[in-house]
């Protein structure tokens, strides 16, 4: 690709302005207003319309599919709430395949290592191009050794929607996993045997694309209630025998993580938030589901107890260790666009103050408000952080593709305090380092990061500097971070990458951030 | 004054990953293990695997001990191969008499270290408790002995409880020994880690008794150690409150000086300065005497 | 300095334990004018490689020794621990009757 094709974004990173057919701007920092052009939403065809007595139930997934008069070269997409117990996308490619489909492109939320099967799939040309959040395990590795003609297209959840309402992103069908629905389409997430939750990551698909098709293996009688994606955006249902394997979708035993060090983390963290200033009556958080993250979670209430704090609302992610918080009275409400365990889709069904928000109302930076702006603090995860505090959750430090975007750099942008928790080193793998393989977030938008071996602010937050120091909360910059992970391990070599770009990694607002390129086969 | 060892934790030798951690615990002590933990077949493997973990890892202000094996098995193999990297200080088991401590203190004079290496004896017998004093007084670089709970039970034959009845004596004895010799007095391990309320009466019985610090069998137990050892804000205020009480009294010229309608003597300074110096050790704030 | 390349190794030997964090070494007598074979397997090739060789044939060389196989099973292992299992495993195979 020619060297005028390239322009340097504002995060330092080389990034194409034309590829594979896409125009793209480059990335210019955390809020840049669009161009008055692009602010507009598209809107989908009207497919099916019911008269009295008539409904939209097909008996074969066969039937639905050519019900809908798929072509080649569409797109399909799919939610990823069910995570690693999917079944839905594996099932209805192996049908478009066995139907001899060619050169689709598909857009799931999120891709797990249950979803090998696409590796063939793509093998065979059924499958020409990924649209999604990433891709783990075995797909990831493949799409890192150059498996596909056409670069993946990586984008946080903010922005895959963004992406759908501007019609970047145009879905011809959606396929959505509804662990309860009934015969004329309304859906939820909450009832039966492959609840999930919510259904946040399919809304917009389900507004949005020209044909939806609603798949369960329950269905309740009409309408059911709640209703998460309602009937009038939705054309066709089909029930199977099995969604999704729930021991797979929620777990029964998020584990707080019992390692003494990472409790450390979680605890030094937590101080930070204590010192901050949005510590105080009213605060409203994010936490994950990782093993810290589940750590802080506790910790945090136990401090709001301890001194007294009510929470206005936690957001997540969400998981028993959150709804405790909202049974003991120490925040108000809960916003969730996922579901972890069991506990938190019991608290979505019951709690009037436990609310579904969908993926736009979460964290569309181009619709009129989102919930990510109302965070006081978010903490996060990261596989890699550099100097500038620019992080990176898309690959190993090897340079292969393993994880998605989800909600950080999202998150991060919203929230007024943003906080990365990790240990300085994994292994023998320095997660501290001078330049991240890829740019997830940016530093701009990172204030904290919290290791086992100490604490760095980022230099733009000199008020948080201050308040740190006055709360006697020792501190290092991240250059002595860096240095004390490199004496321990060593510098290790970059990664050998070729020419090949395999990824586009897209920023919220549509901005190319960052390119993934191809692993080199080790020498 | 001998360095700060309120907690110490063991870290079995022949695993790098264990070891790796030893730095991020904030044990004021740890110890790379190369005797109970470590099988025969791998003692060789042990030995190098601490010794370049003393010479390339930073431990930072955590003291670096070495557990070797008895003198009598290879200990002496052991210090051949640690002493160079400069450890902070050997851990002698099954200390029974002086000849142990005595072998030790011998390797460390020939292998011309010029950092210091103190000797912990480790009492884990009722031989070793009835030889604690000699033990204890065996060489100028002992500073320390400590007490191998579990062991001693076996020893005499009797069942270890959670109150610990049956390992008072022993305590008390080597308590009065290391006091006698001038050494600091380390307890042992309180087994269930899971028992926090059980920790921290069982710490805080020892502490009482006269006690400087005992080992933590997971790190979890290492921050309430801590809590019960380090001096409280009134102990050290009432430290402050001594001292200038004697300050006043030499400046008046009275042998006498009081403090909340209490006397003071030698005994009271001699604690009230020992607070002082573990506060400041710790960087705590010393606050103004009081009225 | 570097000792002369003329020593060689008695008999096999292994060192290291198969455990996150450590690194398993093969050590074998080779056919004479072998050299040094060393094959590093670890999952960090692309980034540690190099510098997993260099220490291993630094503390091989350390001995003086020639006409060896070595592999080298890494499992993300600091460098002193692999300096330590390679020494363990050198030493095991330089003494008799093991």
């Amino acid at each position: 690709m020619p060297d005028e094709n390239f322009v340097v974004n504002a995060v330092g990173r080389k990034v194409p302005r034309e590829i594979d057919g896409r125009h793209y701007r480059p990335y210019a920092g955390v809020f840049v207003e669009p161009p008055k052009e692009d602010k507009r939403r598209v809107g989908p065809r009207l497919g099916t319309i019911l008269h009295p007595g008539e409904d939209k139930l097909v008996s074969t997934l066969r039937e639905a599919i050519e019900r809908i008069e798929l072509t080649d070269g569409m797109t399909v997409s799919f939610h990823h709430h069910f995570r690693e117990g999917d079944k839905v996308l594996n099932m209805v490619m192996a049908e478009i395949a066995a139907m001899g489909f060619k050169n689709m492109t598909i857009a799931p939320s999120s891709l797990y290592s249950v979803h090998e099967p696409l590796i063939e799939h793509i093998k065979n040309g059924v499958v020409t191009c990924i649209e999604g959040g990433s891709a783990r395990g075995t797909v990831g590795r493949a799409v890192s050794r150059g498996l596909m003609v056409r670069p993946m297209i990586i984008r946080s959840h903010g922005g895959r929607v963004r992406a759908i309402e501007r019609g970047d992103l145009h879905i011809d069908a959606a396929f959505i996993g509804a662990p309860c629905a009934d015969t004329i389409g309304n859906c939820n997430g909450v009832k039966g045997p492959s609840a999930c939750g919510p259904l946040s990551y399919a809304l917009a698909d389900a507004i949005y694309s020209e044909r939806t098709v609603a798949i369960t293996d329950h269905m309740e009688e009409t309408p059911v209630i709640p209703i998460s994606i309602s009937q009038e955006f939705v054309g066709t249902v089909v029930q199977v025998d099995d969604i999704g394997d729930p021991s797979k979708i929620v777990s029964n035993t998020l584990r707080l993580t019992r390692d003494t060090v990472n409790l450390n983390i979680a605890k030094n963290a937590v101080r930070v938030i204590e010192a901050s200033e949005v510590f105080r009556n009213g605060i409203r958080f994010q936490t994950g589901a990782s093993g810290i993250s589940l750590a802080v979670t506790k910790f945090l209430g136990e401090r709001m107890k301890k001194r007294g704090i009510v929470g206005s609302f936690g957001m997540g992610g969400t998981t028993e260790n959150m709804v405790k918080l909202l049974e003991e009275g120490i925040i108000h409400k809960i916003l969730t666009v996922q579901a972890f365990d069991q506990y938190a889709i019991q608290s979505l069904l019951k709690d009037v103050n436990h609310i579904e928000i969908g993926a736009g109302f979460y964290a569309n930076p181009h619709n009129r408000g989102t919930a990510v702006n109302l965070l006081d603090v978010v903490v996060l995860g990261a596989t890699e952080i550099d100097v500038n505090f620019n992080v990176n959750v898309n690959t190993h430090s090897d340079g292969i593709l393993q994880y998605p975007t989800g909600g950080h750099s999202d998150t991060a942008a919203g929230a007024k305090l943003t906080i990365i928790t990790t240990p300085l080193i994994r292994g023998r793998i320095p997660v501290v380092v001078d330049d991240v393989i890829v740019i997830s977030t940016p530093g701009e938008s990172v204030d904290v990061l919290v290791t086992d071996y100490g604490i760095a602010v980022n230099p733009r937050r000199q008020d948080l500097i201050e308040r740190l120091n006055a709360a006697k909360i020792p501190l290092k910059s991240i250059e002595e971070l860096r240095d004390l992970a490199y004496r321990i391990t060593g510098k290790p070599r970059k990664p050998d990458f070729t020419d090949k770009i395999v990824a586009l990694i897209e920023y919220r607002d549509g901005t190319l951030i960052d390119v993934l390129r191809e692993v080199a086969p080790v020498r | 004054m001998p360095r700060l060892r309120r907690s110490r934790i063991y870290l079995p030798g022949n695993r790098p990953r264990m070891i790796q951690k030893g730095p991020l615990l904030g044990a004021d002590a740890v110890i790379l293990d190369l005797e109970d933990s470590v099988s025969p077949e791998e003692k060789d493997a042990a030995r190098f695997l601490v010794r370049n973990a003393i010479k390339s890892l930073d431990f930072g202000d955590t003291e670096v001990m070495v557990r070797i094996n008895p003198v009598t098995t290879c200990g002496l193999q052991d210090l051949a191969a640690v002493l160079p990297a400069g450890p902070d200080a050997i851990v002698v088991p099954k200390s029974e008499n002086r000849q142990g401590v005595q072998a030790v203190e011998k390797a460390i004079r020939q292998s011309g270290l010029s950092k210091p290496v103190a000797i912990l004896p480790l009492i884990e017998s009722a031989k070793g408790i009835l030889n604690a004093y000699e033990i204890a007084g065996a060489s100028p670089l002992v500073e320390a002995i400590t007490f191998g709970g579990e062991d001693f039970t076996q020893d005499i034959g009797a069942t270890r409880t959670r109150e610990g009845r049956e390992i008072f004596l022993g305590r008390s004895m080597l308590v009065i020994a290391a006091k006698a010799a001038g050494v600091q007095a380390l307890d042992t391990v309180f087994s269930d880690f899971t028992d926090e309320e059980g920790l921290r009466n069982d710490t805080l019985a020892i502490k009482q008794m006269g006690f400087d610090g005992r080992a933590a069998i997971h790190p979890s137990q290492i921050e309430i150690i801590h809590e019960i050892f380090t001096p409280t804000k009134e102990e050290i205020q009432h430290a402050v409150n001594v001292l200038r009480a004697a300050e006043i009294a030499r400046c008046k010229g009275s042998g006498v000086a009081v403090v909340k309608g209490k006397m003071l003597d030698k005994p009271i300074f001699q604690r009230a300065e020992k607070i002082i110096r573990i506060a400041e050790r710790l960087g705590l704030q010393l606050p103004e005497p009081e009225e | 300095m570097t000792a002369p390349r003329t020593a060689r190794i008695l008999h096999e030997a292994k060192a290291g334990l198969d455990d996150r964090g450590d690194v398993l070494i093969c050590l074998s007598p080779g056919e004479l004018n072998s050299g040094i074979q060393l094959e590093i397997e670890s999952t960090l090739m692309s980034l540690f490689g190099d510098q997993i060789r260099a220490s291993v044939l630094e503390v091989v060389e350390g001995y003086g020794l020639n006409d060896l196989k070595l592999t080298v099973n890494d499992r993300g292992a600091l460098d002193y621990a692999i300096r330590a299992r390679v020494q363990t495993a050198i030493e095991r195979a330089l003494t008799e009757g093991e």
